[in-house]
């Protein structure tokens, strides 16, 4: 069989469901960050650290590849309580943070303080790659500071419950305001696969996070305060809270979008095609398969979606550890037969994890499917004006068939409107039929409809027509034509549900794009907020530049 | 750097694609318009001030994007031409009058162009360009905020 047979379709797997059930895996992008800063022996140094007895200074944090600097400039606050908020519409955090390309000099430092703070209100140059703040968890911060300024060890079952002592509530790239253009950066090896510098700020703020809270227990309390246990600091991610602007990433950047899901499947399929599998690497799937439960143990949601498909998720890994108590890996294609399998006996979180599951083993075949995860957006996807309007036509109903179907006069199916606020400009979600009003600033994000709207005005011109003569007559489709042109090509970019249905779920979005980011335990705070961890468990720079493994850390509790 | 504003080239794009909208223009027309402008500014061509004139007029960018989508039809009368013609075909050399693509850069008047990643306008033309920008924008209401993410949730935790 070939691997193309075995590759699920677009149309499986693109359906917001299953996005909204996709965990991390070998091609996500902190994985390939940590990856290649530990092949390549990236060196580590903490250049500054001035941080007051009210956790108000600064501090400097440098990674070192072969050919460069990268330093994470950090600005510590004092926040009242009362200012902490993690919506976009905030104007104060705990910290914020600049990732700087190089060493920064002490001008450097004097500029950013005028602008980093203020976040979106400031201005970078192109020197800065990336920006960011985080807020501390209220639930788990003094408490962890009580204990260590007392010497004493936090509470592990505690500590796991929340999994992070600050979580990030944004971290802006590729030249958003005013940082480096994409393109400065695209042709560096560590940052042409997606998100390699904001996965690089995030990973050097776990480490100045966890400095911070032992630096100001030994501030508190300088004859008992003890560092965290090296056990303990480990199983410190960082946290994330995401709202609605990661949605219209996902249908904005339909090219790249395509990349990140084909080169996923391109590596399910490519393990479901071998015949056998080694002793060593069953060993290893096994090994990840007992993480599960204690994994699954301190992933906690309030969230009524979540809890329901955690518990279904408690029955898939009981499930599986039953399967493969008699489970005969002889057999032939034994991981085709197992994702087979949990097809029909497993929920689609429990489908979504095998699938990431089966490709641990298997760096040496599937890891290079993570090179082809980039894309050169800076150019429109070209339209063939020539083209007629009958093979548009088809394009379109082989590739979205399911938006032809719905019923767009219904008003649950176009129940909804993406926009933009000027309040900070925050991405929103609306009722249409409660705030008409909205329709005047709807963005485009929902192809379904507009795709349906542009084949009805094909349908009324001859079937000869070209492209470019029906975009003259209806240049408001324009961009849609654009889409189901591109998709065409592409069948991972488009998402194939309507993104503005009364029961549309932004949550499922926001999970698709933060899987392949690498975060675990969703705790979805609504249906469009959701709280991740990263690099929990992860080595810290330090372990990893002294040999720790830079991917045996997954599934981590 | 004069005085003004200074913003990264996509970051520039974005805002004139917001520009294009807010005046007017149809999401699939803005995106053509704004990677025309953004072209303009990364090859030092000062030609925002034009840009933006040609907003007034829809049908100017309907027949920009012709040229663009069946690239016989352009017939290299003027600059915006000459953008359309490098942006399908931008390993061609095309010359019109002053200036020359030699497929990788602009020539203007037998002086090479140095490719740039960064933008700087006046502040006027930052002004104008965010009032366009900003008619896409809904006003913020109580109502409205109520639909953002996070809303009415608690962070102190």
């Amino acid at each position: 069989m070939e691997i193309s047979d075995l590759k699920r379709s677009a149309e499986k797997v693109m359906r917001l469901d299953r996005m909204g059930s996709m965990h991390q895996s070998r091609l996500s992008f902190l994985r390939q960050f940590l990856r290649r800063a530990a092949k390549e022996n990236w060196k580590f140094n903490r250049d500054l650290f001035e941080i007051n007895a009210n956790g108000v200074g600064r501090a400097l944090y440098r990674l070192s590849t072969p050919l460069r600097d990268y330093t994470l400039i950090c600005f510590s606050h004092d926040l009242p309580d009362e200012m902490r908020s993690d919506r976009v519409i905030a104007s104060a955090w705990d910290a914020t943070f600049t990732l700087y390309d190089g060493r920064p000099t002490l001008d450097d430092l004097e500029r950013l303080e005028k602008h980093v703070p203020y976040q979106e209100e400031g201005r970078l140059t192109q020197n800065e790659l990336c920006l960011s703040r985080a807020n501390r968890s209220v639930r788990l911060w003094d408490y962890v500071l009580d204990c260590l300024s007392n010497g004493n060890q936090p509470d592990l079952d505690r500590v796991r419950d929340v999994g992070y002592l600050m979580r990030t509530t944004a971290v802006y790239g590729s030249g958003k305001f005013g940082s480096a253009d994409r393109r400065v950066v695209e042709n560096r090896e560590e940052a042409n696969s997606p998100f390699q510098l904001e996965m690089m700020t995030v990973y050097l703020i776990r480490t100045f996070v966890m400095d911070l809270i032992e630096h100001l227990a030994k501030i508190k309390n300088p004859d008992s305060a003890v560092k965290l246990d090296s056990a303990i600091r480990r199983s410190f991610g960082v946290g994330n809270s995401t709202g609605l602007g990661m949605a219209p990433f996902l249908v904005n950047h339909p090219r790249l979008i395509h990349n990140w899901f084909e080169a996923k499947e391109n590596a399910i399929a490519t393990v479901k095609n071998l015949k056998t599998a080694t002793q060593t690497e069953i060993s290893k799937f096994k090994e990840l398969v007992t993480r599960l439960k204690p994994h699954l143990k301190a992933w906690q949601s309030e969230h009524p979606i979540q809890i329901e498909k955690n518990l279904a998720l408690e029955e898939d890994i009981e499930k599986l550890e039953t399967k493969l108590e008699n489970f005969s890996f002889s057999i032939g294609s034994p991981w085709k037969i197992l994702c087979d399998w949990s097809e029909v006996e497993l929920s689609i979180e429990g489908q979504e994890m095998l699938n990431s599951l089966i490709l641990e083993p298997y760096g040496h075949l599937v890891d290079t499917f993570g090179d082809e995860m980039s894309c050169d957006e800076a150019k429109l996807f070209a339209i063939n004006g020539d083209m007629t309007i009958a093979t548009a036509k088809s394009t379109i109903e082989q590739n979205y068939d399911w938006a032809l179907e719905i019923d767009w006069e219904d008003p649950n199916c176009d129940a909804r409107a993406w926009y933009t606020s000027e309040e900070k400009l925050e991405p929103r979600l609306g009722e249409r039929y409660e705030m008409p009003e909205l329709n005047e600033y709807e963005q485009a994000l929902q192809p379904g409809r507009d795709v349906a709207r542009a084949y009805k005005d094909l349908c009324e011109l001859e079937p000869n027509t070209t492209i470019a003569d029906f975009l003259r007559t209806y240049p408001k489709h324009r961009h849609i034509m654009r889409r189901c042109l591109t998709c065409g090509e592409l069948p991972f970019s488009e998402i194939r549900d309507n993104t503005i249905d009364s029961s549309m779920l932004p949550i499922d979005m926001l999970r698709a794009k933060l899987s392949f980011f690498g975060a675990c335990h969703f705790d979805p705070r609504s249906d469009r907020w959701v709280r991740i961890n990263m690099f929990k468990g992860a080595p810290f720079p330090d372990e990893l530049s002294s040999g720790s493994d830079p991917e045996n850390w997954i599934w981590a509790p | 750097m004069k005085k003004g504003i200074e913003l990264s080239l996509n970051e520039y794009e974005a805002l004139l694609n917001k520009a294009a909208v807010g005046s007017g223009l149809p999401w699939g027309i803005a995106e053509d318009a704004a990677a025309c402008g953004a072209w303009f500014m990364s090859c030092g061509l000062n030609k925002l001030d034009t840009w933006v004139d040609c907003l007034k007029d829809n049908t100017f960018w309907i027949d920009y994007c012709k040229k663009i989508d069946q690239p016989s039809s352009n017939k290299l009368n003027n600059i915006f031409d000459l953008a359309a013609s490098v942006y399908v075909q931008p390993d061609t050399n095309v010359k019109l009058d002053g200036y020359e693509w030699n497929g990788q850069e602009l020539i203007i008047d037998g002086v090479k162009q140095t490719t740039s990643f960064r933008a700087c306008l006046s502040e006027t033309q930052f002004k104008i360009l965010n009032e366009y920008a900003h008619k896409t924008y809904a006003p913020a209401t109580e109502e409205s905020r109520r639909s953002g993410a996070g809303a009415g949730l608690s962070d102190n935790d």
